[in-house]
């Protein structure tokens, strides 16, 4: 697989801040927050993340979307794509620490576990948002469409993290049920116009 | 002579030239981007053939075959696609040799990562992993390849299942090389000093860093690596990191710079990765062809590892927790009995927190099947703690289970003097590694004097050697007996350490001893410690609970000057400050008050409910303080959860409030008010997910019942075993996936099968009550909370699980 027009950035975690909002729906405010805080500042000491992205060619043909050459049918994705003739495709992680915290957190505390895995999953919500900054600064982008979302089928989660080189440099694996590990992990397509 | 042993006899004597990118060269051969580079060795293996001919006319002693991500996983016709791939690199060499060229060429079998991530995070079985690689090593030896390189791997438990299927199914020389990132680690986090520890354990030929980075950035890795390495070191870095406007960054020129630099600092085995062409490696072997080359240095350490953490013994002096063993230890019997981890894991964190350096891990109870119980152990605690283990056993066959899967290189409790000891145990540290207690006895026992134990621990040693262990792998435990019943037994213990410290050998001590019999024990521990220690005594196992002996390990260690700036010591003192406590590492509930017990339950603050608790036991019976506060209480936050007014989060707070208070009456009670018909909840087999199925035991203990957790990913037949012993009358299953509930329904069907009395209620994301009933059970739990009245339901009929 060509893996060299791969761009992989190491982040420093301090830059990733969850969305307070977002995370007070998650956990219903009050003393989970506390909990939240407490999490935050473990997963900054732990976790690794990163992200690798690819700026590949888009075509189309008939109801198809052709991403670097390999075919999707999915109106979900030709609609965000809206006729755009390149698209970034990413893939984030927080990285196997953050798996292996809340494992463990599972057996101190339910409660703390389900306050980190929420503080967790926005963390990586914030990466990916990143990414996304980073890689559009000059450019005109459309949002972002996730595997998963919509008609976009999951399955092509494995051709997407093949592309960027998930394995190597991010660590991501796919269960047989295309669940990735490290489990806070993101993939994304996004359009450049 | 064979290829091979011609490798063998290079090895370490002479810098040797690896090759650079395959992919890479093939694009620019016209290979597209949903094609795989391997099936071209069937499709184009002319072009194959010619890019493996011009590393060998660059200078390049080793080429890789073109089979790294081949696997039995992926490909039915692996063994197709393997023996074409060396058939190419074989034909290369042919021509090369024709065209009058010079020097031995070796044909590596490449081995990459299968693509899956192993248990527990992931789903592929350990030795599924090893028979996986053990596909390609047969068929890369059927097919003539010289050595086995087995590279760019993220995860060290991945790596060590393709080292043993190396080991195991060839006799060839073994390369190993890891994917470092920036900050020197493996995506599973382990450091070059762990990979060393534990590739070196495995008797791997030589170790190093690929790909992820260029040579800059992966320059300090290579130094690591060097320094603690005693096998020659691989470097074989990408081009740089590719940038916005495509390409990598280094160019051939600089690449080669760099590489000549990677030479002077000690790497042995040098060639390129991902972005490199046969022009980067041509340039390389111009700037290094000529520079001296030193061999590597034999280093002396004594390491053990975790998947992330190397512990050096002698430095400082180690301890090793001896909480997780049942001996003494009532409550740990029966959760061993019971199949139950959840009580051992907890304990494992326990012990982490009050500064253990390395757990020792002991679960053989008799009656119990001691190699499954081992082996689970193992596997489970090294998946919660970044902590090495010491494997506690007597019995070699679950001694072999435990070393197998150990993602690192172990601590192994014990081998003695005695023949039948030596013969068992010896072997299984020559083949998967790791630094063995010996100790001084054998079939005559103990000796009595310092030079009887001398002797013994002699011949363990030479015994050891010729096994072909390293000295460092060897600490040697002279045992102490109890004062009590001979008064010198201290003393000879004590001279035994001093003599082997003076020439030069590791000891450890399991300190506890030496006091039984006596009242009082720590004072007679800790006194012991101190003076082990002055004799220069290298690891205790020990209580890390205890004030005492953390108190001694702390200020001896600052007194000895082994501690740099007093950075422990000050800290340990700063979370201490009365002097005695262990450290506290882990986090106690915030203190926030509460007017009372159903107030703190409500709330949810544990701290403040097992306060409120024991001032109530006071004054009132502790099942009114259940009826009357806990339970109200209880109810009201279930019913806030069902009608939406909070949300999971608060429900699990007040649920854990009531667990501590709960805890604490237990202790109040007769033991059978206390113990109750347990419940036994799994996830099952093929399902990693255990966030739900933690949520039901949190609520069940909650209100009161006794949980037998036998966490995730849980065979029927074991779920089966543990209801039956137990005498549970319910158990839970839970699935989050739906290629799971499948396996959901086998297993109702053979609780069922074999024990007709028990019910049995299933929860999770993708079921419902019409499912449940589809597949056999006998309730549906919506919710937790649904599970919670399941239980009371099943209680009121009189069945009282």
């Amino acid at each position: 697989m060509n893996h060299t027009d791969v761009l992989y950035r190491e982040i420093e975690p301090k830059r990733l801040v969850p969305d307070e909002r977002e995370l007070a729906a998650r956990l219903g405010g009050g003393c989970m927050m506390l909990s939240a805080d407490e999490s935050l500042e473990e997963l900054y000491e732990i976790m690794r993340p990163r992200y690798s992205a690819v700026r590949v060619p888009v075509s189309y043909e008939d109801s198809a979307v052709l991403i670097d050459g390999y075919r999707i049918e999915s109106e979900g994705l030709m609609k965000n794509l809206s006729g755009a003739a390149e698209a970034y495709l990413i893939a984030v992680t927080l990285g196997t620490e953050v798996d292996t915290y809340l494992h463990r957190l599972g057996f101190l505390s339910g409660a703390r576990r389900f306050a980190a895995d929420a503080v967790a999953s926005a963390l990586a919500e914030a990466l990916v948002c990143l990414a996304d900054r980073e890689l559009s600064c000059s450019l005109d982008c459309r949002p972002r469409f996730s595997p998963g979302y919509g008609d976009l089928p999951l399955s092509y989660q494995e051709v997407l993290l093949e592309r960027v080189n998930g394995e190597s440099l991010l660590g991501i694996r796919l269960t047989d049920t295309s669940f990735m590990l490290p489990s806070k992990s993101i993939t994304a397509i996004m359009g450049i116009m | 002579m064979l290829s091979s042993q011609k490798l063998q006899n290079m090895l370490g004597k002479r810098r040797l030239m690896l090759d650079g990118g395959m992919g890479t060269v093939l694009i620019s051969r016209g290979l597209s981007a949903g094609e795989s580079s391997e099936s071209w060795s069937l499709s184009h293996p002319e072009v194959i053939e010619e890019i493996h001919l011009e590393y060998l006319r660059s200078g390049s002693d080793i080429i890789s075959a073109n089979s790294f991500g081949v696997n039995s996983l992926k490909y039915e016709n692996y063994s197709e696609y393997i023996s074409a791939a060396v058939e190419c690199a074989r034909r290369a060499r042919e021509r090369y040799y024709a065209e009058g060229g010079e020097g031995e060429k070796f044909i590596a079998l490449d081995i990459g990562p299968t693509g899956k991530m192993l248990k527990p995070l992931g789903e592929l079985e350990f030795e599924r992993c090893v028979e996986v690689f053990a596909d390609t090593v047969r068929e890369g030896v059927r097919a003539g390849c010289d050595l086995i390189f087995i590279e760019t791997m993220t995860d060290s438990y991945e790596t060590k299942a393709a080292v043993l299927a190396a080991k195991e199914n060839s006799s060839l020389p073994v390369f190993v090389s890891n994917v470092y990132d920036g900050s020197g680690k493996l995506m599973t986090g382990a450091t070059p000093e762990v990979m060393v520890a534990l590739l070196e354990g495995l008797g791997v030929d030589a170790i190093g860093a690929n790909c992820s980075l260029g040579p800059d950035r992966l320059l300090p890795t290579l130094e690591r690596l060097v320094s603690c390495a005693s096998v020659p070191v691989i470097f074989k870095p990408n081009a740089g990191l590719p940038s916005i406007s495509g390409g990598f960054d280094i160019d051939a020129e600089k690449f080669s710079s760099l590489m000549k630099r990677a030479a002077e600092l000690g790497a042995s085995l040098i060639g390129g990765c991902c972005g490199t062409t046969p022009e980067y490696i041509k340039r390389t072997y111009e700037k290094t062809v000529g520079l001296p080359y030193s061999e590597p240095k034999r280093k002396l350490s004594s390491v053990v590892t975790s998947y992330s953490r190397a512990v050096t013994l002698g430095k400082r002096p180690t301890v090793i927790g001896e909480r997780i063993n049942p001996t003494g230890k009532p409550k740990l019997r029966e959760a061993i009995k019971a199949g139950e981890l959840s009580y051992i894991l907890s304990e494992a964190i326990a012990e982490e927190n009050s500064g253990a350096d390395v757990l020792d891990v002991n679960v053989g109870v008799p009656g119990t099947p001691e190699v499954l119980m081992m082996k689970r152990a193992v596997a489970e605690i090294q998946a919660i703690t970044p902590l090495p283990l010491q494997i506690d056993t007597g019995n070699p066959e679950a001694l072999e289970a435990a070393m197998r899967i150990y993602n690192g290189k172990p601590l192994v409790n014990s081998v003695s003097g005695k023949r039948e000891s030596i013969d068992s145990v010896l072997p299984l540290v020559k083949k998967y590694g790791g630094v063995v207690v010996a100790l001084t006895m054998d079939e005559n026992g103990i000796p009595e004097t310092v030079e009887g134990r001398i002797e013994i621990a002699m011949k363990i040693l030479a015994a050891a050697r010729e096994y072909g262990i390293s000295d460092r792998d060897i600490i040697f435990d002279p045992l102490c007996m109890a004062v009590s019943s001979d008064k010198n037994a201290a003393k000879v213990t004590l001279q035994c350490v001093s003599e082997l410290h003076k020439r030069g050998y590791l000891t450890s001590l399991g300190v506890s001893n030496v006091s039984f019999g006596l009242p009082a024990r720590e004072k007679l521990n800790s006194t012991f410690l101190a003076l082990a220690l002055s004799k220069g005594l290298d690891a205790a196992i020990i209580n890390p609970h205890s004030a005492a002996m953390n108190d001694i390990i702390r200020a001896f260690t600052a007194l000895s000057g082994k501690d740099d700036g007093f950075a422990d010591y000050i800290s340990y003192a700063e979370a201490n400050p009365q002097g005695g406590g262990s450290v506290s590492v882990g986090r106690t509930d915030r203190a926030k008050t509460a007017e009372s017990l159903s107030d703190a339950v409500i709330t949810g603050l544990s701290e403040a409910a097992v306060a409120l608790c024991e001032s109530l036991l006071r004054e009132r019976e502790p099942l009114d303080i259940i009826n009357e506060e806990i339970i109200p209480a209880l109810d009201g936050v279930g019913r806030d959860f069902e009608s939406g007014k909070i949300y999971l989060p608060a429900l699990l707070m007040s649920a854990e409030a009531a667990s501590a208070a709960f805890s604490v009456i237990k202790n109040r009670l007769p033991k059978k008010e206390s113990e109750g018909v347990p419940i036994v909840l799994a996830t099952v087999k093929g399902d990693v997910h255990d966030i739900g199925k933690n949520i039901v035991k949190l609520l069940l203990e909650s209100h009161g019942a006794r949980v037998i957790d036998l966490g995730r990913d849980v065979d029927p037949e074991e779920i089966v075993r543990a209801a039956r012993e137990s005498g549970a009358r319910l158990v839970g299953l839970s699935a989050l996936m739906t290629t799971t509930v499948p396996m959901m329904e086998k297993t109702v069907a053979l609780i069922h099968e074999n024990l007709p009395d028990v019910k049995v209620m299933v929860g999770g994301a993708v079921l419902t009550e019409d499912y449940a009933r589809e597949i056999g059970a006998d309730y549906y739990a919506k919710d937790a909370m649904g599970a919670v009245k399941i239980n009371a339901e099943l209680k009121a009929q009189n069945l009282k699980p």
